[in-house]
């Protein structure tokens, strides 16, 4: 998986060293990016990470959000959409910074 | 099943197709033997839930259903009434912010929770134009809410006022004084003997502990001894220059901080500094100016002793003082200490000083939380000053309740007065009289106040704890106990 997301995520822009293992928790990150994958039982699962602005309690709180399962054996296809996610918000903050 | 139709094509046609439409039934196969006769075939209808497609989001889905904010029919006075606007349209705006820092808004499909970027459905819905609409950002508003539900002392002591003084505005509607002087009355009364003043702009109430003088190099020195003895204070000042050199306003109590709570805590429209001057028609500040010179107002009872104050080393020369000296010390053992700063029994309980019929004097203490009196000696009140008042409910001094059981009056200015009976009632020993802070003698006492009083009064005075009455004369011990 870390091969793959290497790959993926070197072809968006990204830095190879970006891609880390998190032992304890049993995920990748991608810094400068929110997204996860993180193996569960035998899955894959792709989510995202993020402060959320708490306007019923106020504040900031942290939440995670699951995008994707993969099945063990779909590691390329999960490397992918975890890039395309990462990409995805990169583009949607420069967008929102355009308005 | 099928069936022939002796009728024209046309007719046939618009009823087979209207059948397709409103039931189940297919078209005939192309080799159906009857479909030129408008034979109409039935089929395998497939599972409703096959047909039924997921619910989709995407950003021609959500500009429909905010169709009116976008063409600006719709204008939302204030983000709740935007939120409302797009829950009923189960939708949500949600700020998020990623790796990168950046908050970024999304419109979030409450249903499917898909979410897409806001800004992308209708620029009105971005960071920047939630700004502009309402003023500040999803985070910013976020962080103000953080700060007013966040629970300081402060707040929870205003909390408490609150349902102190609710009472007066549910039966009066509004703060029911004429002018500052009555205000400060209620403040003392209805808030456990706080006492109100004002620094800046703010009116603040909490615990006295001195009164500002007019000579600022007084002032100066009694702020420096408060400062040495770890008080934090709010001095009664114009400005913060005023209160450096020393200017405070003459007569205006000097409080704690620790404790005090501006009134516009309390009640932001009826108890602020600006609708009370507004109410009363002149400024706090100028009250306090034209206030008469009160005699003992404008000394600091803490600084300088009144006349009438006898040493506490003339004292305790005197006949019997050295068997109440222990009630009269101040400040009393840790413990008490402990239990005089404990702020919920103080402000619960207040002491209501009662004359019966023949004269008798009785102390009847208060529960303001439970609404509820019983006679001081039926009562385990702990060790504190609690706020004393006569029988009209109007302010007369306080009492302070020893932590061995004992107890002394003091009027307003923290003197011993009480001339009613003994101002100091050790748990042992015998009584002690003062009026004014001058300590009398058992005879002098008698003699004081003999002209204005039945005789029966003096002769309910103790003459030994053995001969006391029990129902004339409050006996704190036993049932005053140390505190709980």
């Amino acid at each position: 998986m870390r091969t793959y997301l290497v790959k993926a995520f070197v072809a968006a822009g990204f830095a190879p060293g970006d891609v880390s293992y998190e032992q304890q928790g049993r995920y990748f990150t991608i810094d400068s990016s929110s997204v996860e994958v993180a193996s569960v039982a035998d899955k894959w699962i792709l989510r995202e990470v993020y402060d959320l602005a708490d306007l019923q309690d106020g504040g900031v709180r942290p939440m995670v959000s699951e995008i994707a399962r993969f099945d063990v054996g779909s590691e390329m296809t999960a490397a992918r959409e975890a890039a395309i996610v990462a990409v995805r918000r990169r583009i949607d903050v420069a967008m929102e910074e355009s308005t | 099943m099928a069936v022939g139709i002796g009728m024209e094509q046309g007719i046939a046609a618009r009823l087979g197709a209207r059948l397709l439409s409103m039931t189940s039934l297919v078209p005939p196969a192309a080799n159906d033997p009857f479909a030129s006769a408008g034979t109409l075939a039935a089929g395998v209808v497939p599972p409703l839930a096959r047909r039924i497609a997921p619910p989709r989001f995407d950003v021609a889905e959500a500009r429909a259903r905010i169709a009116d904010l976008a063409a600006g029919s719709f204008v939302p006075g204030s983000l709740s009434e935007l939120m409302s606007y797009l829950a009923a349209r189960f939708l949500r705006i949600e700020a998020r912010k990623g790796a990168n820092g950046q908050w970024t808004n999304y419109l979030v499909d409450l249903r499917t929770k898909g979410a897409l970027l806001a800004a992308e459905v209708d620029r009105k819905l971005s960071t920047l134009g939630i700004a502009q609409m309402f003023g500040r950002t999803l985070d910013a508003e976020a962080e103000v809410v953080r700060r007013k539900l966040q629970a300081t002392p402060e707040m929870m002591d205003a909390r408490v006022l609150r349902n102190e003084i609710s009472s007066l505005f549910h039966r009066q509607g509004l703060v029911p004084d004429e002018d500052w002087e009555s205000f400060d009355v209620t403040v003392n009364t209805t808030f456990g003997g706080r006492a109100a003043m004002v620094q800046g702009n703010e009116l603040w109430v909490g615990r006295e502990v001195a009164r500002a003088g007019s000579d600022p190099a007084e002032n100066l020195r009694l702020m420096r001894s408060l400062q040495a003895q770890g008080h934090a204070c709010l001095w009664p000042a114009r400005n913060v220059e005023d209160a450096r050199a020393g200017r405070l306003v003459r007569g205006m109590p000097i409080i704690l901080r620790e404790g005090a709570v501006r009134t516009r805590m309390i009640d932001p429209e009826r108890l602020s500094l600006e609708s009370l001057t507004r109410k009363f028609g002149e400024s706090y500040y100028d009250y306090y100016e034209r206030k008469p010179r009160h005699p003992s107002a404008s000394e600091n009872p803490l600084a300088q002793a009144s006349a009438n104050v006898v040493p506490m080393s003339a004292f305790r020369r005197r006949p019997g003082a050295s068997q109440v000296a222990r009630v009269m010390e101040e400040p009393a053992p840790a413990a008490a200490r402990r239990e005089a700063v404990r702020p919920r029994d103080t402000d619960r309980y207040a002491v209501r000083h009662e004359l019966g019929r023949g004269g008798e004097e009785r102390l009847v203490v208060r529960d303001r939380w439970e609404n509820t009196q019983r006679l001081l000696g039926d009562t385990d009140l702990p060790a504190g000053r609690y706020l004393k008042e006569d029988s009209f409910g109007m302010p007369a001094g306080s009492l302070l309740v020893n932590v061995d059981g004992g107890y002394s009056h003091q009027d307003e200015q923290g003197r011993l007065h009480n001339p009613h009976g003994p101002a100091v009632v050790p748990s042992e020993g015998l009584p002690v009289y003062a009026v004014e802070g001058e300590i009398l003698s058992a005879a002098e006492f008698d003699g004081r106040n003999a002209p204005s009083r039945p005789s029966r009064l003096v002769r309910r005075r103790p003459e030994t704890s053995d001969s006391r009455e029990p129902d004339r004369m409050p006996r704190p011990a036993p049932a005053v106990r140390p505190g709980r």
